[in-house]
């Protein structure tokens, strides 16, 4: 299964844009972007993406939050998710796998590197 | 591989843009930390309010390659989260925390205020400065036609024959743009932007058009690729592109907010970050505001007394000429459900208020900047990048009401290429366009930043020049004539000249918009007749016996 429809939900303007511009020019995805994790959760369904990406701190409910929200709800259950964050303790990436995330994705990310980076976690995942 | 390198240099020069906007408002960010924080004691919530925003400044920072200032911020970050989780801070380690996010916002350099038109008041009645170009070319003949091309095409070009005349001069006065010429000096250039602390557009010119030339010009970090003896159009061409995407002219708000406080408050920090934000506090207000306006965006409370924000969003959207433009509901309401409901009626999304005006101001830039790259692409004309027919003469008609309100002199005018014709028979379309391109390019060299310029049809140009006199209208069309008539076009070795003719008129004499256009263009009937390559201004007897 190849990767095209990607949904990120993330609170900061910039990175919002730079991440955008990234996943789409370099990786070649088409990105939707959420400001919330309560907007990615209303928006999922409708645009159907191969993989989500969550920010870890955001206003509202959190990227676990969101994730746990995603995990209950058999229609978006299965699609995967890589946390960006910015707290990479071992003990809490552990904690996020356990949640059932496929990756973590350290922040701050390189813009240039972010979409293979993606791309590798995919398909680490998915060969 | 090609693409892929377009592609990887493509998204540098946007990643750039990004950066240099994020650095710009750096120094805001920051101040605004050091206020909200300054002889305050530490409290949860203000801890609470600092880690959150140095969280985003650390992740912001590192993204967009501040290492340290994203490493200084994780420090202050984490110290505050620790605080946060344990007990609040002794007065010492609190007085020395806030000294250390004083010494972070010692560390950035203060916005730069002269590059930064974004961020001046309008300019209205100044001509917009040209751009200005250094040209690095060691051979005189073709360095001296290339920058008497440019010069009549409006663009102010310094000739420097060799690169270290041309480094000194540089790095005393920066120009909009580098040309360069030679091949042998392309390693110096990545040092010499090194040296400045900023890179410029730059475009090479080529002696050979082979793949290890435009290597060598992709390593040296070239924007733009052209082989010599490229011609000024086409130089110019390239410049324009490589202009436009780094130029950016602020976006417009309109704020609607029936709390004046607030709204001041809101228009200054949209204002503080390059916009140009006006405040409604009476609702009824709002479409004479729009009108003057011309918004990218609405900001829009919610609930206002004697009239809900969806009423008035539905009354904007009643105007066909205002369908488009985002209006974005700003409310304390919290509620997923009224939100949704509260935007049924034509709003295109909400904020939560009590809004940070980073968030703000971050919220409000991507929605403008999505809107406009929509509204380009359904108003602009591909050849040129101008107004198309129907978007210039609704400008037309938005501008003549204005006029009429100020009491000011609006100048219509109407510009033919002559015997274009001629021009398409003799050389080809693709050189027909590139004909019609370069008069764009001088069009929009020449003219005010207020003033607007559409593609009327084939060869066929309207300008619309606000608060101009006839005089002055006259002035500048007879010197954009002598210009155009005096770029050399060079097609296979062979070089021609093209002319154009010009029809003015004045809002004074007329009852509306197209009365106006219909004279301009009886105006350059006339200068047609007269022998073209001229410029001629209406009078009322014109009117009557040019054709309609």
């Amino acid at each position: 299964m190849t990767l095209k429809r990607i949904l990120y939900a993330e609170d900061e303007p910039d990175i919002q844009a730079v991440a955008k511009l990234a996943l789409e020019m370099l990786g070649g995805f088409q990105v939707l972007i959420c400001n919330t994790g309560i907007e990615a959760l209303e928006k999922v369904q409708d645009f159907a993406p191969d993989l989500i990406l969550l920010d870890v701190m955001m206003p509202g409910i959190d990227g676990p939050t969101t994730l746990l929200r995603l995990r209950a709800d058999p229609a978006t259950a299965g699609i995967p998710v890589i946390f960006l964050t910015a707290k990479v303790q071992p003990s809490e990436v552990l904690q996020y796998q356990s949640m059932g995330a496929l990756d973590v994705i350290a922040k701050p990310f390189d813009p240039m590197g972010l979409a293979a980076e993606v791309k590798k976690i995919w398909g680490r995942n998915h060969a | 591989m090609p693409e892929q390198t377009a592609k990887a240099a493509h998204f540098a020069a946007q990643l750039a843009a990004l950066r240099e906007q994020f650095a710009h408002q750096l120094g805001g960010t920051l101040d605004e930390m050091v206020a909200r924080a300054d002889g305050h004691d530490a409290s949860g919530e203000l801890l609470r309010e600092l880690h959150g925003r140095l969280h985003k400044l650390a992740g912001s920072g590192g993204t967009f390659g501040f290492t340290e200032l994203s490493r200084q911020a994780r420090v202050l970050e984490v110290s505050a989260k620790t605080w946060l989780d344990t007990n609040l801070p002794a007065k010492d380690a609190w007085t020395t925390w806030l000294a250390d996010l004083q010494a972070l916002r010692q560390s950035i350099a203060p916005p730069a205020a002269v590059r930064q038109p974004a961020t001046q008041p309008p300019t209205h009645g100044k001509p917009r400065g040209p751009v200005r170009i250094a040209l690095i070319e060691d051979d005189p003949v073709y360095g001296e036609t290339l920058q008497l091309g440019l010069s009549l095409l409006g663009y102010e070009v310094t000739h420097h024959a060799g690169f270290s005349a041309a480094e000194s001069a540089i790095l005393a006065d920066p120009p909009d743009i580098l040309v360069a010429a030679m091949m042998e000096q392309l390693p110096a250039i990545p040092k010499l932007f090194e040296r400045m602390g900023q890179s410029l557009p730059t475009l090479f010119l080529a002696a050979h058009s082979d793949f290890a030339a435009r290597l060598a010009v992709a390593a040296a970090g070239g924007d733009a690729f052209l082989v010599k003896p490229a011609d000024a159009p086409s130089v110019a061409n390239r410049i324009e592109m490589l202009l436009q995407e780094r130029e950016m002219t602020p976006y417009r708000v309109l704020i609607v907010e029936d709390d004046e406080v607030l709204a001041e408050q809101y228009r200054l920090a949209l204002a503080a970050a390059g916009m140009l934000a006006e405040k409604v506090c009476q609702p009824q207000e709002t479409l004479a505001a729009m009108q003057n306006l011309s918004p990218d965006l609405i900001l829009m409370d919610l609930y206002m007394p004697g009239c809900s924000g969806a009423d008035l969003a539905r009354v904007i959207r009643y105007d066909e000429a205002w369908t488009g433009v985002p209006i974005v509901y700003l409310s304390a309401e919290g509620d997923l459900d009224k939100q949704t409901k509260a935007m049924d009626s034509g709003a295109d999304d909400f904020l939560t208020k009590p809004i940070s005006t980073q968030r703000l101001v971050g919220a409000v830039r991507a929605r403008a900047a999505r809107a406009r790259k929509m509204a380009e692409l359904m108003s602009q004309d591909s050849l040129t990048g101008l107004l198309k027919h129907g978007s210039i003469k609704e400008r037309l008609a938005q501008e003549f009401d204005r006029a009429e309100r100020q009491h000011k002199p609006l100048a219509a005018v109407m510009v033919d290429i002559d015997d274009f014709k001629r021009v398409n028979d003799t050389w080809g379309h693709p050189v027909g366009d590139q004909v019609i391109k370069t008069l764009g390019h001088l069009l929009r060299q020449r003219l005010r930043r207020q003033d607007s310029i559409g593609r009327y049809g084939g060869e066929e140009f309207v300008a619309v020049l606000p608060e101009c006199t006839s005089a002055d209208a006259v002035r500048l069309l007879e010197d954009i004539r002598q210009s155009f008539a005096a770029v050399r076009f060079v097609h296979q070795g062979e070089d021609f000249v093209v002319t154009l003719s010009a029809g003015i008129a004045s809002s004074e004499h007329y009852a509306d918009a197209q009365e106006l256009l219909a004279a301009a263009d009886a105006a350059l009937y006339v200068a047609k007749h007269g022998g073209r390559n001229q410029v001629r201004f209406a009078t009322a007897d014109q009117v009557k016996n040019g054709r309609e």
